[in-house]
């Protein structure tokens, strides 16, 4: 019998935790703490304690063209019917926990052989790339925290409470939640109004290090930013998704909220689905919209709700099982090695775009994930000056 | 032939073994893999750089040699991964290097049946405490403001912290800051704080416990201190001697003061950081009062359960919704009160809930704080030997019995199912 460890970042929230992966001979079959990791110390939250279960569970493993297992050559046949519809016809979507290397082959898929400019995630996020870094918090002296942020990423905001015993007052805004308990004084918003206690500006603006803290997600999230700008203080926009700044940075457009409110749908759609065990609680609520389109395309690692009503399912390797960067809510970059073996005959979301170009006669083609990495600093500006990607597990050199 | 409470200084025979301080653990490790003695040896590994401590489960003997050396920003609670992802080494037999915590460990599990000790070798060695990899990387740029990945070398040796760097000439340098200086800290450096507390420093349970405290003379720095704590530890090191794989020589009486004395005044030290960091928590209702006001961070993640090392039960009390509501966060303060109420009496101090708590409850102060109490009430000693914890005092086996008749407790049909 084998047993080691391989370290992963967790696939959840933007905070970037990582943890080790125990590898046996039977593949992934448990947890245990990264003390190493800069970000989280070994820390996890609920979510990445579970995150080594989610490698095996559920898992698609063939084709499936409406719910029958079908050649992989005849999936990628039906796959690329999308090239029949174009314009506000056909929308591409990322999740943005898959790699940069992925969201950004994706992106050349969908313009180069979809004709397609879009690619847009089911999240949806304010406007900021945030310039705050995690360990600055620590550091803070006030700090305003905006709806439920301490809850929805809490190995981020745990900086807060080591603020808050050195001194530091937390102010909280929002809605009765987790949060309120943990801030010195709160202010509960009556029938969803965003508004701010003049004492807390006050306070805020007269602090040394003062902060505005919210997650993307939230839909007070525009109005922190713009709250923040005017009164000149720092913001810290929490994604909550494990590459969603990478998404970000590379211009995926957060349409979670527009795509489930659209009167009109896209005919035909492209989706590279999220990770399991929350997938309901993305997708659950935009079924109905999911059921107007009448070719859905899904490529994902884990059945849900979306791989049940989807015209053609292409099988995915899941986190654990493939290279790749991702980038986390402060900006932070961290390398990820395949900890396990896929299931025989899943692939890696690049070998499928590699394949399903090639099959449309324009191959999109590449070494493997750091060559991709390569190309794509070339093209986006935050990832220019990093060098040292192909260290062993997570990229750890603080930054 | 050795016998329990032999000692001895011991060293490698072998050219490839460059541990430190004669290299004789890793010697015994590798010997009790090459000879079949054991089918495994589960050691830390050097993993990424110097303050990353990965453990490995190793089956090769000639791969051995990698485990060499401390790494002190370990704690890896080997215990736990032996119940969790080894089947509780009831299949196979392993040998463990142990800190006092882990051995404290592998005691609790292996009496509430989760670990067959009968198939684990526990190789103890010295621990004069832990360094969390982030607090030792901050203190180094900090306090000796030198760059942490300069560092190849990092010990705690006579009171002091001592680190080994190339500076930016490439000169070897070599400094060290006093550890309670560091602990004095408002940034909290030194050592985590349940070591700071910690009374096990030379780990007897194990059945050897090895370290460098008390060698002296010629073999200084050359030679492994090897107190014999058990038949089974005994009947490895002699057989690990006849194969030609260590060498022993009789500890100088000297040195075996100085032992003593080391782990006099470490022990001295502990009592005297338990007695700073519980007064700390004050008495009766102020500490009740403070230890609710911190748990109200809790999110219920359960960090805390899946890596205490006496949590074991398939179905955990907090988990029950007619004991707690389990969509409620913070939960009620019962969520902890369970905690203490099932753990405290048997916790080993090792730091873990409080060290992974996400959201920096410091459950293992609270909990550590109770357990000294309860120790001083009903004298029950945890991690120490197989006598079962305070709880269990009850007629057990009665108990057992009775519950399982009901059909309906799943935890001891889970547990103790396969006995029946």
């Amino acid at each position: 019998m084998q047993m080691k460890y391989m370290t992963a970042v967790c696939p959840y929230c933007g905070t970037g935790c990582s943890l080790n992966l125990v590898v046996t001979d039977s593949g992934v079959v448990g947890y245990a703490p990264y003390h190493r990791s800069p970000i989280n110390r070994g820390k996890l939250c609920t979510r990445g304690l579970h995150a080594a279960k989610s490698v095996n569970e559920f898992r698609i493993t063939k084709p499936l063209s409406k719910g029958n297992e079908v050649s992989e050559d005849s999936i990628f046949d039906e796959a690329l019917k999308l090239k029949n519809y174009s314009g506000d016809d056909l929308a591409v979507f990322v999740s943005s926990r898959l790699t940069n290397e992925a969201i950004y082959l994706v992106k050349r898929f969908a313009k180069e052989i979809l004709n397609c400019e879009n690619v847009r995630t089911f999240t949806d996020a304010a406007v900021s790339k945030s310039v705050v870094k995690m360990d600055d918090l620590k550091k803070a002296d006030a700090v305003l925290v905006i709806d439920d942020t301490m809850k929805k990423l809490p190995v981020s905001c745990n900086k807060l409470f080591f603020a808050q015993e050195l001194g530091a007052r937390i102010y909280y805004a929002g809605a009765d939640s987790y949060s309120a308990v943990q801030a010195d004084e709160a202010e509960i918003f009556e029938e969803g109004k965003f508004s701010i206690p003049q004492n807390f500006t006050d306070d805020l603006k007269a602090a040394k290090n003062a902060f505005v803290v919210c997650f993307a997600g939230s839909t007070f999230a525009k109005d922190a930013a713009e709250y923040a700008k005017a009164n000149g203080l720092k913001f810290a926009e929490l994604y909550e998704t494990s590459n969603g700044r990478g998404a970000a940075e590379l211009g995926c457009m957060p349409s979670y909220s527009e795509f489930k409110s659209a009167e009109k749908v896209p005919k035909a759609m492209l989706v590279f689905a999220e990770c399991p065990e929350f997938d309901t609680e993305i997708y659950g609520e935009l079924i109905p919209q999911f059921e107007k389109v009448e070719e859905l395309v899904v490529a994902a690692s884990h059945a849900s709700v979306l791989t049940d009503i989807a015209n053609a399912v292409i099988p995915l390797t899941s986190f654990a099982e493939y290279d790749g960067t991702l980038t986390n809510w402060e900006g932070r970059v961290q390398n990820l090695k395949a900890a396990a073996a896929a299931p025989a005959g899943v692939k890696t979301p690049y070998e499928i775009i590699k394949e399903l170009s090639a099959k449309a006669g324009k191959e999109i083609s590449f070494e493997n994930a750091e060559s991709i990495f390569a190309e794509l600093k070339t093209k986006v500006p935050a990832y220019a000056n990093i060098n040292d990607v192909a260290t062993d597990g997570v990229f750890i050199k603080e930054v | 032939m050795s016998a329990k409470g032999d000692m001895f200084y011991s060293w490698t025979k072998s050219d490839s073994i460059k541990g430190e301080c004669g290299g004789a653990v890793t010697s015994l490790l590798q010997y009790a893999l090459a000879s079949k003695t054991v089918d495994a040896v589960l050691a830390v590994c050097k993993g990424a750089d110097l303050y990353d401590a990965k453990l490995e489960l190793i089956t090769d003997a000639a791969e051995v040699p990698k485990t060499a050396g401390s790494l002190h920003c370990g704690t890896l609670l080997s215990a736990k991964m032996v119940k969790k992802y080894l089947g509780g080494a009831k299949d196979m037999k392993i040998a463990v290097p142990v800190k006092g915590c882990d051995a404290m460990a592998f005691y609790e599990l292996a009496k509430r049946n989760q670990i067959n000790l009968d198939n684990i070798i526990l190789i103890g060695v010295n621990c004069g405490g832990t360094v969390s990899p982030a607090i030792a990387r901050e203190m180094i740029a900090d306090k000796y403001e030198t760059d942490p990945d300069a560092v190849f070398k990092e010990e705690i040796d006579k009171g002091q912290f001592i680190i080994e760097y190339k500076d930016a000439n490439g000169v070897h340098q070599t400094r060290g800051i006093k550890v309670d200086d560091l602990e004095e800290t408002p940034e909290g450096y030194g050592r985590r704080m349940n070591c700071q507390r910690c009374k096990c420093k030379i780990p007897r349970q194990a059945d050897l416990a090895c370290g460098n405290w008390g060698v002296i003379g010629p073999k200084a720095g050359k030679a492994t201190f090897v107190e014999v704590c058990s038949p089974k530890g005994a009947a490895l090191l002699d057989a690990a001697i006849s194969a030609n794989a260590v060498e022993v020589c009789a500890p100088d009486q000297k040195g075996l003061e100085i032992r003593g004395k080391v782990e006099g005044a470490m022990l001295k030290l502990g009592d005297k950081n338990r007695k700073k960091q519980f007064e700390k928590l004050g008495e009766g209702s102020e500490r009740l009062e403070k230890i609710m006001k911190i748990t109200s961070r809790c999110i219920a993640c359960r960090a805390c359960i899946e890596n205490c090392p006496i949590c074991y039960c398939v179905e955990c009390s907090t988990a029950k919704p007619h004991l707690i509501n389990q969509t409620q966060v913070p939960p009620d303060f019962m969520f902890h009160l369970i905690r203490f109420a099932h753990i405290a009496d048997s916790c080993i101090n090792c730091g873990q809930c409080q060290e992974l708590c996400p959201v920096d409850i410091p459950n293992a102060l609270f909990m550590h704080a109770q357990q000294v109490e309860l120790e001083k009430m009903f004298g029950h000693k945890p991690g120490y030997s197989m006598e079962l914890p305070v709880l269990a005092f009850a007629e057990e086996p009665m108990e057992r019995a009775r519950l399982n008749a009901t059909g309906s407790d799943m935890i001891y049909e889970n547990v103790f199912g396969e006995q029946q």
